[in-house]
């Protein structure tokens, strides 16, 4: 009598755009850990930093639809280590700032120091406060769900017991419409980076937005590509649901372009320099004379409103060929992790199956360069010696 | 849309798993029932079930012109609301794709526009946790903070900290008296832990069973306990409540109490069809949140369960509910039709000796026939041919000889020629099938911990599945049993957590300081004594300095990596480091599910423990309680197994490891080759493990059910039948399920006293019936047998 074999349960993995696909693409070792095997970061400052943003957007956007009196609203957070301040009004960014601080630390997720949080609360007042008045308005449709299923590359249904030939993949985003859009002031600069990036935009459309608490990367890094992916993607997911309007547009918000710091101000320098940003002030401008003397050390100058607000706001313009290159991107990394997987379920271990290629930023914070057989540069296996305390 | 009539055979022309085997005319009859009339499946094991919900679901939205976004479909494990939704998409979009390309003539426009706006992905799926949690996230008022879930741990360490230390919990004799009856041995609590886990079974009690707190505290004969017992579950909401947390418990609360207060209208509104999977397993609160939802939305609705296979008693479930449903409606909700009742018999799962042995087992008991919806379930009908397999048992002298025989057999079908059996006057030969391993089999117990309970200083005995790992060990097959050791009793956790003590508090001192229960202290001692003997072998790497000149710099708080010491440090950076000296969890699947355990652990401590999982330097008295907070809050819980391993972070098991796991970890599941323990603890009538086997009173499950069963509505129902005999009813039940998840072979394993035909030794498991006759015994006139002579296995 022959026994069966155990049948595997075809399960349709899902994967999340932003927590999964970039999340690999910045490194395959560290993914497996943090997202394969759920350990949390030992500082989770990034993350910190980017959920109280987006937490602070958020509620804004809520207050704001109720009705709020015009912008800007004040900004009056909670000193550290003390009672929370009474008597502001709701729409106070501090007491926005509370409610998404307490809901980050009941699940564990703290400002690194004071620094880190006194800084995150001039980011957001100027999210709400200089981005808030020319976004809010535009919004048709605020924290859409978006969700696909795609199919698995055949290089992984080549493979045995491959789990699925299908994978689902999800995200959140804002959704603007060319109703909004159109019906928006002309000095609305969101409307116009739209109409400077996607000339010519007739009929019915959407755009959709998305947040990052992170610097306008340089063009020639790898996270400006992966940021145009996503837009593309999500236009891809967007225009899979019931009643959406073909998608002319992604707009990225790099709040921290908002109140850049020192490191970022050395960064822009170089990346002018060598060339390799798109966006830069007039040398002979207010802005270029200010950066062109900064030094290291320097206060920040305090550059004007439109150069910060070309520094944070990026449109990708959106068409059929463009997400569909994006989305065989996707494919892609979906089909190296679905290898990865099935690979380590083979063989039952994890190093020699999921490869590091985080970028030297990333390696240096990484929890486990330790003992990472082949950290940033990459150059080959190395012998792993005993880090130091603490 | 597409007639009713054309559904299925659509299905079976779309979709290539129907195209060998059309869906049969029970599974048929389930899936075209009037959309407007509720549906109760009774579904037996292997029926197909999620089969049927899945294609119901599907035609509500061909047939019935539905969208998936009007639909919501719960069942009770995440694993299983993955696989629900998986099939949902898979053959929705197979379905979608047909009708694309083949389109019913005369092709219409409207039938593709019809077509475009079907989002398979639209489904709302999940276990009702998960569909409660986000459709309170997403319908909140602004400025409304999200709720935060909180998870067992740290819901605990809230627990103990905020309400049970404030109301004196720990200091209370009488409390602790009346605590007793829910112990499992009827004695009061034994330390603060056991209170702890009491206390959180009884306030999770409190919500799942809606009870009158009032009522509870106002009479009988605990007053006193039970008053301290309301106040302190009064001051854990609270602070709960301040923080915007909640428990699982809550969390149902709150969205029951949004739904009836109209905050939820944008989550009820598109609704029109509930389809809920294992409702055998619903509490009284979630059968509410069902019943409000039904009655604000009028949604088709289909339920399916089986009595039979209700296993989470002790988590509220009620299968009474279930069981009574059509009275439930009645009762609670007069205007709706109570559902129509289908059984789905057919079982495509295994051969047909085992499952004439499923439905001999069980009718044994008569008592439990009324226990069962009524009229009870038919026998269930195999559909496999016979592969000429009886049902075996493999029974022994003694563990370790029956661990040995074990180990032979399975190296015998999976790594040998097989093993023959002789059935019948013939044999036959079990072996693998090509490709075929380890995977292929499981052993299922109702406790798969790998020792005995320890009793003082004396090493605990090794249990079957300890037995059975090193044997296998011994031939080079892994063996994949996460759940059968705590995570304080694996040696590489227990090294890793020794060197944290090490680090952070040398010489103990600031472990002495905090009069810790002897437990912790024991397991400390334990840890500490791992981390030395590891240290002192010099483990790799040790270049350009060695884990001990680490661990004295640590203790020191000497820095090695940067000039000066940090004034704060987090614990989990710590122990991420120490995984340097420890390549099983960075490169072993199953090191990385001890080790989320303990880095959740960490993680989670930060929530609630005074300075967030970290170690401070240079600020006394700061850098001493930042040691004793996280000797406190993080390592004593662990070392008090009140931090669990979540095996399903793995998402596969590699298929040459022989996988072990508790009857309830295996519900859903299936093997080719299922080996039962039933009797390898009871070499005597033991009172202590009556409870597992052949219960002489009521368990401690039972009797919190009747505590309070005159404080909830649910009460009477759930007490109609007595406690013992509803512990009884839930014997059978879980090897009922045991007994039915294989496909090919199902192997009953244990010591042979059982067996014996004078033997004492009761068991649910091996046929007795509650009122002390034995289905496996015939009488016999004369000197009777050594062995029972009435048993329905082939022994080997």
């Amino acid at each position: 009598m022959v026994l069966t074999r155990k049948r595997m349960k075809e399960i349709v993995p899902q994967y999340s755009l932003t927590g999964d696909l970039l999340s690999f693409l910045r490194c395959g070792l560290q993914y497996r850990y943090h997202s394969g095997s759920s350990l949390p970061p030992s500082r989770p400052v990034q993350l910190w930093f980017g959920e109280f943003i987006h937490g602070v957007m958020e509620n804004a956007y809520r207050i704001w639809t109720n009705g709020a009196p015009p912008f800007p609203w004040p900004c009056n957070p909670t000193p550290a280590h003390s009672p929370v301040l009474t008597g502001r009004a709701l729409y106070d960014i501090g007491t926005m700032g509370d409610t998404v601080e307490a809901t980050l630390s009941a699940e564990g997720k703290n400002p690194r120091s004071f620094d880190v949080r006194d800084n995150a609360y001039v980011r957001a007042e100027l999210a709400v406060n200089e981005l808030g008045p020319h976004l809010f308005p535009l919004i048709a449709s605020a924290e859409e769900k978006v969700i696909g299923t795609r199919t698995i590359p055949a290089t992984v249904m080549r493979i045995p017991n491959a789990r699925s030939r299908l994978y689902e993949l999800h995200g959140v985003i804002d959704v603007l419409t060319d109703v909004q859009l159109n019906g928006a002031q002309t000095t609305n600069v969101i409307r116009q980076a739209i109409q400077d990036s996607c000339p010519g935009l007739t009929g019915r459309f959407e755009v959709i937005v998305d947040y990052k608490g992170s610097r306008r990367p340089s063009t020639d890094h790898e996270y400006w590509r992966q940021g145009a992916w996503q837009l593309q993607t999500y236009a891809w997911l967007r225009m899979r649901q019931p009643n959406s309007l073909p998608v002319a547009a992604g707009v990225l918000l790099y709040v921290n372009e908002l109140a850049p710091v020192q490191d970022d101000l050395s960064k822009l320098k170089k990346e002018i320099r060598e060339g390799r940003t798109d966006v830069f002030p007039q040398r002979s401008g207010q802005d270029g004379y200010q950066l062109s003397a900064w030094r290291p050390g320097n206060a920040i100058p305090g550059f004007s409103l439109d150069f910060r607000y070309a520094r944070a706001i990026r449109v990708v313009p959106v068409n059929v060929t463009s997400q569909a290159a994006a989305t065989t991107q996707f494919d892609n990394v979906v089909a190296a992790i679905e290898r990865c997987v099935l690979n380590e379920a083979g063989a039952g271990r994890i190093l020699q199956h999921w490869s590091p290629t985080g970028d030297a930023e990333s390696c240096v914070a990484c929890d486990f360069r330790y003992f990472c057989p082949d950290p940033h540069p990459h150059s080959g296996p190395r012998a792993i010696k005993a880090p130091g305390a603490p | 849309m597409i007639q009713l009539d054309q559904f299925v055979r659509l299905v079976c022309a779309a979709i290539p798993n129907f195209q060998a085997a059309a869906p049969d005319s029970q599974q048929t009859g389930c899936i075209l029932h009037d959309s407007s009339i509720p549906l109760m499946i009774v579904a037996g094991p292997g029926s197909g079930k999620t089969t049927v919900l899945v294609l119901r679901a599907l035609r509500l939205v061909f047939v019935d012109g539905l969208i998936p976004e009007q639909i919501m479909l719960t069942t009770f494990t995440n694993k299983a609301a993955d696989e629900l939704r998986s099939r949902l998409i898979e053959w929705g979009l197979l379905l979608k794709d047909y009708l694309t390309s083949r389109p019913p003539q005369p092709a219409l426009p409207a039938f593709q526009t019809w077509l475009d706006e079907i989002d398979i992905n639209r489904f709302l799926t999940g276990t009702l946790d998960s569909i409660c949690e986000e459709a309170l996230r997403t319908n909140r008022h602004p400025a409304e903070p999200a709720p935060v879930l909180v998870e067992g741990f740290v819901g605990n360490g809230i627990l103990m900290r905020r309400a049970l230390f404030p109301n004196q919990l720990h200091n209370d004799p009488q409390l602790q008296q009346y605590l007793a009856s829910f112990t499992l041995d009827g004695t009061p609590p034994q330390n603060f832990g056991q209170i702890t886990t009491i206390c959180r079974t009884i306030f999770d009690r409190f919500v799942y069973d809606i009870v009158d707190l009032a009522s509870f505290q106002a009479v009988g004969n605990h007053q006193q306990p039970r008053q301290r017992l309301v106040a302190t579950v009064n001051s854990y909401r609270q602070f709960m409540s301040q923080g915007n947390r909640l428990d699982f418990a809550l969390l149902e609360e709150m969205f029951l109490d949004r739904l009836r207060r109209g905050r939820l209208q944008r989550f009820t509104e598109g609704l029109r069809a509930l389809l809920i999977d294992e409702y055998q397993d619903t509490n009284p609160l979630q059968e509410a949140i069902y019943f409000a939802l039904i009655d604000q939305t009028n949604v088709s609705l289909t339920i399916v369960g089986d009595d039979d296979q209700s296993l989470y008693r002790f988590r509220g479930a009620t299968v009474e509910l279930f069981r009574d449903i059509h009275q439930r409606f009645v009762t609670c909700l007069p205007l709706q039709r109570p559902p129509q009742s289908v059984y789905l018999l057919n079982n495509y799962r295994s051969s047909p000796e085992i499952v004439n042995f499923v439905n001999e087992f069980v009718r044994y008991d008569a008592a439990f026939q009324q226990a069962r919806v009524q009229p009870p379930k038919p026998r269930i009908v195999a559909q496999k041919r016979s592969n000429g397999a009886p049902v075996l048992g493999l029974f022994r002298d003694d563990v370790d000889t029956l661990a040995d025989d074990l180990t032979e057999f399975l190296m015998d079908v999976f790594r040998g020629n097989g093993r023959p059996i002789v059935t019948g006057g013939q044999q036959i030969t079990i072996i693998r099938e090509q490709g075929g391993d380890f995977g292929d089999s499981v052993l299922l117990a109702h406790t798969v911990n790998e020792y005995a309970f320890r009793f003082g200083n004396n090493p605990p005995r090794e249990r079957l599945p300890k037995l059975l790992r090193d044997r296998l060990h011994h031939r080079g097959i892994g063996v994949f049993n996460p759940r059968g050791r705590s995570l304080r009793d694996i040696p590489v956790v227990q090294r890793l957590l020794g060197l944290i003590l090490e680090c952070i508090d040398p010489g103990a001192q600031q472990e002495a300081a905090l009069r810790l229960r002897m437990e912790a202290q024991r397991y400390f001692a334990d840890w500490r004594n791992e981390a030395r003997t590891f240290i002192a072998a010099n483990p790799q790497p040790n270049q350009p300095h060695s884990l001990n000149d680490f661990v004295i710099a640590w203790q020191h708080r000497a820095p090695q990596a940067i000039p000066n010491w940090p004034s704060e440090w987090p614990l989990l950076e710590l122990s991420f480091k120490l995984l340097s000296w420890l390549p099983s969890l960075q490169d072993d699947p199953e090191g990385q599910v001890y080790l989320e355990a303990v880095s959740r652990g960490i993680a989670q401590a930060a929530t609630f423990s005074s300075y967030r999982s970290s170690i401070l330097y240079g600020q006394q008295p700061h850098d001493v309680n930042s040691v004793r907070n996280a000797i406190r809050d993080i390592l004593e819980p662990i070392a008090e197994s009140s931090i669990d391993v979540d095996e399903e972070i793995m998402p596969y098991v590699p298929t040459s490891y022989f996988p072990i796991m508790t009857i309830h970890q295996a519900k859903g599941l299936e093997f080719p080759l299922v080996i039962v323990d039933v009797a390898s603890d009871y070499r005597t009538n033991n009172a202590r493990n009556r409870f597992r086997r052949f219960p002489d009173s009521a368990s401690a499950t039972q009797n919190m059910e009747d505590e309070l069963a005159s404080h909830c509505q649910i009460g009477p129902l759930r007490c109609a039948r007595p406690a013992l005999d509803r512990s009884f009813d839930d014997l059978i039940r879980l090897y009922y399920v045991a007994y039915s998840r294989p496909e090919s072979v199902l192997l009953l394993v244990g010591v042979n006293q059982c067996l014996r035909y004078g033997t004492t030794i009761r068991h649910v498991a091996t046929g007795w019936q509650r009122n002390g006759s034995w289905a496996w015994r015939v009488g016999v006139n004369g000197r009777p047998p050594a062995l029972t002579n009435s048993i329905p296995l082939t022994l080997i």
